[in-house]
């Protein structure tokens, strides 16, 4: 492996500390990296900066903790309708099924389906149309 | 294994069609959306050339005989898979005795006119000639060189990925909406001049490009007649027949043009005015009768370039796509 590489590594490293997310793999041809993060330890615990605004998450848990919120299981462009059509897939005040899906996440060519987790009435849309999402972003939260 | 419930005439099993055979006097068939059928097989992790159903005339309905992964391209038909709401442009999974419903198209600016049922390991019937696209025409290949009826049993192909892995709710952005083309709020085709384009008046020359051609009821695979302000030769032309291929436009003694669209004959006799070129001919084919449509003179390496564009969309597509497949079993 070249110090280029490493570089790079070291960067993906950075990157996946800062995300929620718990395992990498990238394969290419005639190689793979799986860049794991290890639990944290207690006494280390994610530095909660001081007077620090709560992130939309924490913000959407502490507000309806009752509630169930919905969110990105990829990161992408989100869509409330889809492209072919002009009424959104699951608007506030819809009922909707489990399963059933109720945004779109454009990623380059494909459109990946976000679902209901289970049945309920979407009472709160927490990302606007079209706008980048993050893994894990809140996107709605059905009552 | 698929059985038909419904289906109106003129829905048929097409590939991407059979070439080579012009020389024979055997046409091309094939899709007419050709990109909504490649489409539709990349989601399945298909060869792009699967055969598949191609419906343009609704309601469509058929049971599933066992577990298949599917896939719905072309037109939005508000599909319902025992009544539950499918996303159009996207794979599904259906059990076995699951019933399939396609409604009429939906209306809207980018309304199209045929859908496709593309279902994992293809529609499996026979080659004929290196195709499995029906041949009307000629009454061979697809299901016994017809259309479907009701009672008809479609065998699928063997699967390279198990249903419902990750296929399922897997969905492509449209090439229309992806690859939009327009002129004046109109769709647009892009064409070549052909040999006899030179021998029409200026005004009419003039007024092909800058004139609306609506399709007319007489448009089918076969062709599409348009009707528009008549094209007018500086003087009558008597040809013999010579060969043409899907694409050309021929202009009749009557000035109003005719495109010849998949299952064109392979000779004709009419003056040749101008050539769709291949990369515009899925846009045509999903132009609904009775819509307008505008044509775009193009040239030679424009319509090169627009089959490279079509060719590159088409490969991100399948490395999207496998990379999501190919997440998908590491995940489980």
């Amino acid at each position: 492996m070249t110090d280029d590489c490493i570089e790079q590594v070291r960067q993906l490293a950075g990157w996946l500390g800062g995300s929620g997310i718990e395992l990498l793999e990238l394969s290419g041809p005639g190689r793979l990296i799986r860049l794991r993060r290890g639990p944290v330890h207690a006494g280390q615990a994610q530095p909660q900066a001081d007077g620090a605004a709560p992130s939309p998450a924490q913000a959407v848990e502490a507000v309806t903790a009752s509630a169930t919120v919905v969110r990105a299981n990829s990161v992408g462009v989100l869509l409330h309708a889809h492209p072919l059509r002009e009424q959104p897939l699951a608007a506030l005040g819809d009922e909707v099924a489990q399963g059933q899906v109720m945004a779109l996440l454009k990623v380059g060519t494909l459109l990946l389906p976000v679902t209901a987790p289970c049945a309920g009435i979407v009472s709160r849309v927490l990302a606007a149309n079209e706008s980048i999402i993050g893994w894990g972003e809140p996107l709605f939260e059905l009552a | 294994m698929i059985e038909v419930l419904g289906a109106g005439a003129l829905t048929t099993v097409q590939d991407r069609g059979r070439f080579g055979c012009l020389r024979w006097g055997v046409g091309t068939a094939g899709a007419m959306d050709s990109m909504a059928l490649c489409a539709g097989n990349i989601l399945l992790g298909n060869d792009r050339d699967c055969a598949a159903v191609e419906i343009c005339v609704f309601p469509f309905r058929v049971r599933f005989g066992e577990e298949c992964a599917f896939a719905l391209t072309g037109a939005d038909c508000v599909a319902k898979l025992d009544g539950a709401a499918l996303i159009p442009w996207s794979a599904h999974v259906a059990r076995a005795g699951q019933e399939l419903h396609l409604a009429a198209p939906q209306a809207g600016p980018m309304r199209a006119s045929r859908a496709y049922l593309c279902v994992a390991g293809g529609i499996d019937v026979a080659k004929v000639l290196d195709s499995r696209s029906t041949q009307l025409r000629g009454a061979f290949g697809g299901f016994e060189g017809r259309p479907l009826q009701r009672g008809d049993v479609l065998r699928t192909g063997a699967t390279k990925r198990a249903p419902g892995k990750a296929a399922c709710g897997l969905g492509l952005v449209p090439p229309q909406v992806a690859l939009p083309l327009e002129r004046d709020g109109c769709r647009a085709i892009r064409v070549l001049p052909a040999a006899e384009y030179e021998r029409y008046t200026p005004e009419s020359r003039a007024s092909f490009w800058s004139g609306e051609w609506k399709i007319t009821p007489q448009s089918d695979r076969y062709g599409y007649r348009l009707s528009g302000v008549g094209l007018q030769a500086n003087a009558p032309m008597e040809m013999r027949s010579h060969g043409i291929v899907p694409g050309v436009i021929q202009v009749p003694p009557d000035g109003q043009p005719i495109v010849q669209m998949r299952d064109a004959q392979p000779t004709g006799g009419y003056p040749k005015f101008a050539t769709v070129i291949e990369a515009d001919m899925w846009r045509l084919g999903q132009a609904p009768i009775g819509s307008r449509i505008r044509f775009v003179e193009a040239t030679w390496d424009e319509a090169i370039d627009a089959l490279d564009e079509l060719d590159a969309w088409l490969a991100e597509a399948q490395r999207h796509v496998s990379l999501h497949a190919g997440t998908g079993k590491t995940a489980a």
